[in-house]
């Protein structure tokens, strides 16, 4: 966990400075027609005439202290406009996830069963689908058809479980694919183990020996898999919640960029590398639990 | 004789038979129930049908309009907070909204009187003293620092309760038209209790709608202000649905979940012209494009010869652009920089495209085999920026120039358009308030503003607008301007692009405004 802070801190630094050169955020707040006057003392008001540096340390003591600034678009604390926002995020990428497991493992399951058949060619072209269609492409397709064209489901926006389905199985279906994928050849090769040919030596039922010996035991890789990508779909959604108006962190990063918000787009780029960073111990520390031959310490 | 276990076995009936009426009469009480329910259901139904829904292009950050400049965040609240004065949406000419007229009483004085009666939905009233703390409010703040020049030092004196004297130190000859775009009213007492932010959060005005609730980054709630001066407001709730995507917007309305899409992009709109019960409104907007003439840096002397600013003028087939990059969705600029919606605004001669007529002038202006420059524009700034920069190269090339691309990021194209580092020629658009005066005092003087020598003539031109207090005068000077630049263009004319909305068959009574902003009061349920 120590050992994550030097990324934190590189990645501040890379995007405090990628920001700031990317223009004046006085100026471009200000609009076209601000006269130089008010943009200098604006530059003033917000410290912006001050060396980068002292900028910079001083954004990371404040931040140590739990104050991410003020956002010059919301012109309320970064961390109040994250956390109003961060609850979206979380039920997209949950829902994309319990989407993502449902659908993936029986997916994987049934295409190692049925292994070189018609069904294991046609799922293996969905999953080759599933991962190369990219997301805002999907996002629209669902909309025309369940939207647009059969009136099942709202086009966009948020509220109810029939807004969550088109965004949460958009944003799931790259994961749908790697899972699928993961499952299927860990199924593949647990079916071959010696405890499995002695379950089907004991007489024991198909269905027991899939459920209680071979899922049981191949699932352990596509869930790993699974809790790496949650932070990927947390940090991901800016595409599908653009589409689907979706008013998760996603969106509100993609507004922070278009409204030269410096603040708020650090902050934003906060929070998501701590998840990542936390996401990845816990990753870790779920491996040695599930494997104790494999040590936090290694 | 009855024996007890008779007169017991028919009591027991009797209170059976009770119990099945007393059950029929509890049934009976539930079926009228559950049917009240079902009407009050009914009526519930009835009062969400009469919700207006906009598929709107952001989530406010800010609903106070005096800290905002954003077309789309004063369509918000321009719905809760009313200004003195509105554009009327065709011809954009400023008209009286909460003021009952105006008069100037000498070039320097500009009497305002409020209409009478008029109340804020906290009970405060809309008088003098409410629109001298507005308009100080306004001038305080840092975003509008370049719409309040002439009116820094101005004094705002209450003649009564309903008259207030706008005093200047110089003639301001646009501030009928800056009242239009930024005159808005708040309540003095309820402002000054909870300041600037807290106002942007839980703003009070006197308009047909009150803020009912926000739901961050999804959605604005509003309701019907019940005490409304100009009468009952159409609609019971209005809900501004945040939907920054283009597509999603028209996806919205084409499924029938909005009833009003706010601008729209020309790609959706040959779809909406044939979906049932979908209007299409599409007019000339306000926001003008130009490639324009950085002459007076190195590598632009060619530029300083007007014959060749009006040879790249005739270069470039502005029509074409207009017709295959916008689908025919936006309006030529022809031979001047202005739109017919602009205050001022007079019909110039075209500059036809004319490859051979641009190479002439070339020739004469002793460029026959054209010369090197830069071509700076902007890249997702605006729809199709780049695609239009890159066809800009094209139609320069092919009159003999060469041609160096530079495609920028917004945030970068603005720190070099200030530093004067961006090219020769950089195309960009700007949205300019509905005023020719404003588009030239930014052309001819702002920092970031092209360099060129402006010709002595038109600067006379233009000393003498900033005094022409009377309109006629002012519109007969700028006509003259523009003919002016018609001969000594500052950059290529380029286009305007269509400002689009839709609207379904729920709803009537909307007009599409050049100045991107809605007012809803007019907007009413078609049935």
């Amino acid at each position: 966990m120590v050992s994550a802070i030097p990324t934190l801190v590189i990645v501040l630094a890379g995007v405090f400075i990628l920001i700031r050169l990317t223009g004046d955020p006085a100026r471009l707040y200000l609009g076209d027609f601000a006269t130089d006057e008010a943009v200098s003392s604006l530059r003033s008001e917000w410290g912006l005439d001050r060396p980068m540096r002292v900028q910079f340390v001083d954004y990371l003591l404040s931040a140590l202290r739990g104050d991410l600034g003020i956002s010059l678009k919301f012109r309320r604390p970064v961390l109040s406009v994250i956390a109003e926002r961060f609850g979206a995020s979380l039920e997209l990428a949950l829902a994309s996830m319990v989407i993502a497991v449902s659908v993936a493992v029986p997916l994987g399951a049934l295409a190692a069963l049925n292994r070189g058949k018609l069904l294991d060619r046609i799922l293996g072209l969905a999953v080759v689908l599933g991962q190369a269609i990219p997301r805002f492409f999907l996002g629209i397709l669902l909309i025309i058809i369940f939207g647009l064209t059969l009136y099942w489901l709202p086009t966009g926006g948020s509220g109810t479980l029939r807004h969550l389905i088109l965004p949460a199985f958009t944003l799931a279906t790259p994961t749908i694919a790697l899972l699928a994928r993961i499952t299927r050849s860990s199924v593949l090769d647990v079916i071959n183990q010696d405890y499995v040919r002695t379950a089907k030596g004991k007489g024991l039922k198909g269905r027991r020996i899939l459920i209680k010996h071979v899922l049981r035991n191949a699932l352990v890789a596509p869930l790993t898999v699974a809790t790496v990508q949650f932070s990927q779909l947390i940090g991901g959604a800016v595409i599908v919640e653009t589409v689907f108006s979706w008013p998760g962190l996603g969106l509100l990063a993609i507004e922070s960029v278009y409204s030269r918000d410096f603040t708020l787009m650090q902050g934003i780029v906060l929070v998501f590398t701590i998840l990542v960073i936390l996401i990845n111990v816990l990753v870790d520390w779920t491996y040695s639990i599930i494997d104790p031959r494999i040590r936090l310490s290694d | 004789m009855i024996s007890n276990h008779k007169r017991r076995r028919t009591a027991n009936q009797i209170v059976s038979s009770n119990r099945r009426v007393l059950k029929m009469i509890t049934n009976t009480k539930a079926t009228i129930y559950r049917m009240l329910l079902l009407v009050v259901a009914l009526l519930t139904s009835t009062a969400v049908a009469q919700t207006l829904t906009v598929a709107h292009s952001v989530f406010p950050a800010t609903l106070n309009p005096l800290m905002t400049t954003v077309a789309a965040e004063e369509s918000v609240a321009l719905a809760i907070i009313e200004k003195l004065v509105v554009f009327e949406p065709e011809a954009m000419q400023p008209v009286p909204w909460l003021l009952e007229s105006w008069a100037f009483k000498s070039d320097t004085e500009l009497l305002l009187t409020l209409r009478d009666g008029i109340s804020f939905s906290n009970g405060e009233p809309v008088d003098a003293a409410a629109v001298r703390f507005s308009l100080e409010t306004w001038r305080r703040q840092p975003v509008m620092a370049h719409s309040i020049v002439g009116l820094e030092d101005a004094a705002f004196e209450i003649v009564d309760d309903l008259n207030l004297l706008i005093r200047t130190s110089r003639p301001v000859v646009n501030l009928i038209n800056t009242l239009a775009r930024y005159g808005y009213v708040v309540p003095p007492a309820y402002y000054s209790e909870v300041g600037d932010d807290g106002f942007a959060r839980a703003p009070i005005g006197s308009g047909p709608y009150v803020l009912a609730s926000q739901d961050a980054g999804s959605r604005v709630v509003l309701e019907r202000n019940p005490g409304y001066w100009r009468g009952e407001p159409g609609f019971q709730q209005v809900v501004f649905r945040a939907m920054s995507d283009d597509f999603s917007r028209a996806a919205a309305i084409e499924a029938g979940e909005a009833d009003i899409a706010y601008l729209l992009s020309d790609t959706s709109l040959a779809r909406l012209r044939n979906t049932p019960g979908v209007t299409v409104h599409s007019i000339q907007g306000l926001r003008k494009f130009i490639a324009a003439f950085n002459a007076n840096m190195p590598g632009g002397e060619p530029l300083q010869d007007p014959r060749v600013r009006q040879a790249l003028n005739h270069a470039v087939d502005v029509q074409t652009i207009v017709d295959i990059v916008f689908d025919g969705e936006a309006t030529a600029l022809g031979g001047a920089f202005a739109t017919s919606g602009e205050f001022g605004y007079s019909k110039v001669a075209a500059f036809e495209y004319d490859t051979e007529q641009a190479k002439k002038l070339l020739a004469e202006a002793g460029y026959p085999n054209g010369f090197p420059i830069t071509l700076a524009y902007t890249a997702g700034r605006y729809p199709k920026d780049q695609e239009v920069g890159e066809i800009l190269s094209s139609y320069l090339s092919a009159v003999g120039l060469t041609v160096t691309q530079r495609p920028l990021e917004w945030g970068q194209f603005a720190a070099e358009r200030s530093a004067k580092t961006l090219g020769q020629i950089y195309a960009f658009g700007l949205l300019f308030p509905p005023d020719l005066g404003e588009t030239f005092k930014y052309m001819a003087f702002a920092t970031d503003a092209p360099m060129i020598d402006w010709p002595d003539e038109w600067l006379q031109l233009y000393s003498q607008s900033e005094t022409a207090v009377v309109p006629e005068d002012r519109a007969q000077l700028y006509g003259e301007m523009l003919e002016i630049n018609r001969q000594n263009p500052f950059g290529i004319y380029l286009f305007s692009p269509n400002d689009a909305y839709a609207t379904r068959s729920t709803v009537t009574g909307f007009q599409p405004r050049q100045d991107q902003v809605l007012l809803l009061y007019d907007v009413r349920p078609s049935n």
